[in-house]
């Protein structure tokens, strides 16, 4: 990862009206990177991104995207909001050249760059077609095609897979990730985290306009340690005794029993326990997915008190 | 700033070459022309001959109604339209106009009535006779209508027709024998009736006007009331069109969703700036379009001279202004609301400027330089309807200064209403859900 930042927060604050939408957020993209922008609904990443790509401005605070300002760096960013459409009764090639010009090219180039991305896409013949006429898949597609037509060094992707087939979403997968080894610098903003947490190499989570969680995803599994033991017993699919050392259990997982340790408990010492008391065919001490970690920060800030995990390295 | 003339080409191209713009927006138009020149002869075939035999009851004005049945009453429409023709000044009326007019009126009806005299006590038969198609009309005149005098209830006729006699034939044949009457009563006094009807031809006047700095001009009365209407309707449907096509657009984009798209690529004033540019060009093609039909119908009448190169001039000016103060509005509500119907209730302001000079368009036509056109001339929202109407009307040229003071109130306004309304565009844009009220509207001009 470079030192130097594609994008740069200095305590910046956003507010509409009596509603504090960013809190004196600061953070740094750096180049190359892929970044997982995650947070609850209404925590503020839309807010955060429209400033990002100067589409409103913040009431305090500085960005800086590219070396530049937000406003003079636009033409360098490509953006897939989650609120996208097409125009329905215009042509798709039209569509894209009207966006690539927009976005500063060449009419030439955004033509011959619109051709190439619809092959890539697997969009070959579309080009002459109506929005209107094509699948939500596909239109999908074409959004995505509108986003990085102009080879942006910064690209933006909210919500980049919803409404695509899993052939599709692993095709825009393989896009997203060459792009990224293109040295382009990549935020993607989801809901769905198992997709963040395969695809990004950090994550930055916000809440309430603060953000709660700055760091790459090894540096994350260190901090978060793995407080879950996946245990299948040989015969039953209870434990015969209760083990110390175990706050509590929940439902039968992909791997068997899941137990989740008390605070301070050694992981080590509790499945020696376990093995102690019945035959297992499998036990495994599971690190926590980052939907645990991401529902364990926001549950933690909503009732100000930490009862599970115990998260290190978390800016405030 | 380059990217405004992208955005204005594209709701450009999108609103103006599409079928449904052409087809309505100029080849309607353009087939009116032949329409007009077609259709009154189409009328002129369809109309049914008027025959047969009309009995006359009571006093007699038989010899009046024959000779004028045989003068051919009904060309008295093609008369009267000459007798307007006339009123026009010289050279207005050009062969194609007067044919056009002439096959208008040229489609009355063919008359082919024969008299008779009849009594009264054979009523009830010849009403059979006419309930049989034997007959046209039957008409019975009072005893006492020849010898008119104030409060002579006598003055009176009735008519029997057949069953499914026209309402056209029926006028004629009451016109007839009201004219009978009437010709009757003037020859039984010892008068001429063809000299008597030239005598009551009202005499016709050529006004001139003098002007200020010497000079005189021809004051054209029917001009002086047509022109100004046709200039403010011209501005108005310009106006009216374009400011609902570019509110439409917005919405549209807001709810496609392709707004956020758009505003990755260029800033909210940037994308306002071009949609309302945009849509000044089709504006601009209704304008040309319309008033080039208007300034041909004046070439082929004769009269150009009615619409000099300043009037032009003006009209393309307080058109701008006309149409930047409509259209911020209309974008800045199609801005704040998710479609059509929430638009209904915001959209008021820019109706009310609609609106007032419709209201105010007579007042003013006919009192360009008074009280009233004076001081609306100086309210922003009304200025360029207001002075259209007054530079257009006024036979008294409008002073320069009121024309240059309107035009710098006008545009300064133009430039305030365009900045506050880009505010809202901006703010209104990203918003969702339900519409605003016009107080949140104006709150979101402070925002940052």
């Amino acid at each position: 990862m470079g030192a130097e930042p594609t994008i740069s927060l200095r305590n910046v604050n956003k507010q509409f009206g009596d509603v504090h939408a960013v809190r004196d957020l600061s953070l740094d993209v750096h180049k190359g990177s892929l970044v997982g922008f995650l947070g609850p609904n209404g925590a503020g990443k839309s807010t955060t991104i429209r400033m990002v790509m100067s589409i409103i401005y913040p009431d305090k605070g500085t960005i800086d995207v590219l070396g530049d300002s937000a406003l003079a760096a636009k033409d360098r960013i490509g953006y897939l909001p989650e609120e996208r459409g097409l125009y329905r009764k215009m042509r798709v090639g039209e569509y894209l050249h009207y966006i690539g010009k927009l976005k500063g090219m060449l009419r030439s180039n955004a033509i011959s760059a619109a051709k190439y991305w619809l092959d890539r896409m697997e969009l070959p013949k579309v080009n002459r077609k109506r929005c209107e006429e094509l699948s939500k898949g596909m239109q999908q597609k074409v959004q995505f095609i509108a986003s990085i037509l102009h080879e942006p060094d910064l690209l933006i992707l909210d919500e980049p897979f919803s409404g695509l087939d899993p052939v599709n979403a692993e095709l825009l997968n393989e896009v997203i990730r060459d792009l990224n080894a293109q040295g382009r610098t990549i935020i993607f903003s989801t809901h769905v985290l198992h997709q963040a947490e395969q695809l990004c190499d950090s994550i930055l989570l916000i809440d309430q306009g603060e953000k709660i969680l700055d760091d790459t995803m090894d540096g994350i599994r260190q901090t978060f340690d793995p407080r879950t033991i996946e245990v299948e017993p040989t015969i039953g699919n209870e434990l015969p005794v209760a083990i110390e050392g175990v706050a509590h259990r929940s439902n039968q997982g992909e791997h068997g029993i899941e137990l989740h340790l008390e605070p301070d408990r050694d992981p080590q010492d509790v499945m020696k326990r376990i093995l102690a008391s019945c035959p297992v065919r499998s036990i495994r001490l599971r690190r926590p997915t980052l939907d645990e970690i991401f529902v364990m920060l926001v549950r933690d800030r909503m009732h100000e008190t930490h009862t599970d995990l115990v998260p290190g390295g978390i800016e405030s | 700033m380059k990217k405004i003339p992208i955005v204005a080409w594209r709701e450009f191209k999108h609103t103006a070459l599409t079928k449904a713009f052409i087809i309505g927006s100029i080849i309607v138009p353009v087939l009116i022309i032949p329409l007009l020149i077609v259709l009154p002869a189409l009328f002129s075939q369809d109309v049914e001959p008027l025959k047969g035999t009309v009995v006359l009851i009571g006093p007699d004005v038989l010899e009046a109604a024959e000779e004028l049945a045989a003068a051919d009453r009904t060309n008295s429409g093609q008369e009267a339209l000459e007798q307007t023709l006339e009123q026009l000044p010289e050279g207005a009326v050009d062969p194609v106009s007067k044919h056009m007019a002439s096959s208008m009126m040229g489609s009355d009806t063919e008359l082919d009535l024969a008299f008779e005299r009849g009594e009264y006590d054979a009523l009830e038969d010849m009403k059979e006779l006419v309930r049989s198609h034997e007959l046209t009309a039957v008409v019975v005149l009072q005893d006492g209508i020849l010898q008119p005098s104030p409060g002579n209830e006598a003055n009176r006729f009735e008519v029997f027709v057949r069953p499914g006699l026209s309402a056209r034939h029926l006028e004629i044949i009451d016109d007839l024998i009201s004219d009978a009457v009437v010709e009757t009563r003037v020859v039984a006094t010892g008068m001429k009736f063809e000299e008597l009807r030239t005598m009551m031809r009202a005499p016709r006047s050529d006004t001139m006007r003098l002007q200020e700095g010497g000079g005189e001009a021809i004051e054209y009365e029917w001009a002086k009331r047509l022109i100004p209407m046709a200039f403010m309707f011209l501005v108005w449907i310009a106006t009216f069109s374009s400011g609902n096509y570019l509110l439409t657009s917005t919405i549209e984009e807001k709810s496609n969703k392709v707004m956020e798209v758009l505003l990755s690529a260029v800033s909210p004033f940037q994308l306002m700036a071009g949609k309302i540019l945009g849509q000044a060009f089709v504006s601009l093609v209704t304008l040309v379009m319309y008033g080039g039909l208007g300034l041909a119908a004046l070439f082929a009448l004769s009269q150009a001279d009615l619409v000099p190169i300043s009037m032009i001039i003006l009209l393309l000016l307080y058109f701008g202004m006309a149409y930047f103060m409509i259209a911020s509005i209309m974008a800045s509500v199609g801005s704040a609301v998710s479609d059509l119907h929430d638009a209904q209730s915001l959209i008021g302001p820019a109706m009310m400027i609609l609106i007032l000079p419709l209201i105010l368009w007579m007042p003013i036509s006919e009192a360009p330089n008074g009280m009233l056109a004076m001081v609306t001339s100086w309210v922003p929202p009304l200025i360029p309807f207001i002075m259209i109407l007054r530079v257009t009307a006024s036979g008294d040229p409008v002073p320069i200064w009121q024309i240059l003071g309107t035009l710098i109130v006008g545009y300064g306004a133009v430039i305030v209403m365009v900045w506050f309304c880009s505010r809202i565009f901006r703010v209104g844009v990203l918003m969702q859900g339900k519409p605003p009220s016009p107080l949140q509207m104006i709150k979101w001009i402070r925002y940052k």
